[in-house]
């Protein structure tokens, strides 16, 4: 729970190649623009591809569909830098609002993840979103044959 | 990204056949699989999902098969495919044997504000009846393998894995609906023209139901 008066996002510089920002409590159109703001304060002079931001949504409560359009303008201008963007929640609905994002952006290098740990893989590898989603499930599927003959992507 | 010709006219033929076979309407998901994924790419995608529905009505039938479905688009938070196909699943266990599902459609959206480990502990209270004793374990497995990203060991767990990887891969155009989806606007998805009387008579006992839990 977030208290009225806390800040609804943090922002850490990036560090190691890694940006990471995380929303919490209620999160609106007045905050997604404060937060545009500073993100494009904060990576006027990032290089595009030298880092590869993570947006922690496990804290987030609830995020109106003003506030949802312009994490969506977030999204389209971090595609432009970032290598990767991973969002990370623990809660579904959450997930689907950063599948929206990826989807909607669109941006094929952007994922959603319940958790930090099982995106390394992904984050370390250069596969598109739909291409690698495409691939797992047809991969099971080939298995369920036997021979494998649908592991094509 | 607009679509071509062919594109649009495969969209209205897909739209059309999903109306006449199964007797509901898509709205525009038939559309942005086709966008995303180009004519040969929609219809793979459509072949594989009828491919892992089939397999898992011919091993654990119909309402587990929906649940199943369900509880894996649950966890990528697409609203439209959690209470279209648990809807579905409450039709085939009302049909089969006159008594409301455990999983309300209206319980779902609260569910995914859940975390993972709460709204497990949920549907495992919620399924705790000795009828739903296996798919109980079937979920419990596919907690495992979605969450803890254990290897398959166990006979059912590949077509489980298969479930869970098959529905993130279809959700990725189905969010453009689940995003905003609500009970009462997603139809049946999954099950091949339920009549009206059994919607009737299952809306009806569901309400009551409602309105039982919610009287002073």
């Amino acid at each position: 729970m977030v208290a009225p008066n806390q800040p609804t996002w943090s922002l850490a510089p990036i560090d190691a190649g890694r940006l990471n920002l995380a929303l919490r409590g209620d999160f609106s159109a007045d905050t997604a623009r404060e937060l545009e703001r500073a993100l494009r304060q904060q990576l006027s002079a990032a290089v595009p591809g030298s880092f590869e931001a993570i947006i922690n949504l496990s804290d987030l409560a609830r995020c109106d569909v003003d506030g949802r359009q312009g994490l969506l303008d977030i999204q389209r201008y971090l595609g432009r830098l970032a290598r990767r963007t991973v969002y990370v929640a623990e809660r579904p609905l959450f997930r689907g609002l950063g599948l929206w994002l990826c989807h909607n952006a669109p941006d094929s290098n952007a994922r959603t993840f319940p958790s930090l740990e099982q995106a390394r893989a992904w984050l370390a590898s250069d596969e598109r979103r739909e291409d690698a989603l495409a691939q797992r499930a047809a991969s099971w599927i080939g298995r369920l044959r036997g021979a494998g003959r649908e592991a094509r992507p | 990204m607009s679509l071509t010709l062919p594109q649009r006219a495969l969209s209205a033929a897909l739209r059309a056949m999903t109306r006449m076979t199964a007797g509901y309407d898509l709205g525009p998901i038939q559309e942005e699989m086709v966008r995303l994924h180009g004519l040969r790419g929609t219809f793979r995608l459509m072949k594989l999902g009828a491919e892992v529905t089939n397999r898992l009505t011919a091993s654990f039938g119909e309402a587990t098969a929906q649940t199943l479905i369900g509880v894996a688009a649950l966890w990528n938070g697409c609203r439209y495919c959690v209470i279209g196909h648990i809807y579905s699943a409450n039709l085939f266990i009302f049909r089969d044997h006159r008594v409301l599902g455990p999983l309300d459609e209206e319980s779902l959206v609260p569910l995914m504000y859940m975390t993972d480990h709460e709204s497990f502990a949920v549907i495992n209270q919620r399924f705790a009846d000795p009828r739903f004793e296996r798919l109980r374990y079937l979920i419990d497995r596919m907690f495992r393998l979605r969450f803890q990203d254990i290897d398959p060991v166990e006979p059912e767990d590949e077509l489980l894995k298969a479930t869970i990887t098959y529905w993130e891969w279809l959700n990725e155009c189905t969010i453009i609906l689940g995003i905003d989806a609500v009970p009462g606007q997603v139809p049946a998805l999954g099950y091949m023209r339920p009549s009206d009387q059994l919607i009737a008579a299952y809306d009806r006992a569901r309400a009551a139901a409602r309105a039982a839990a919610t009287a002073p």
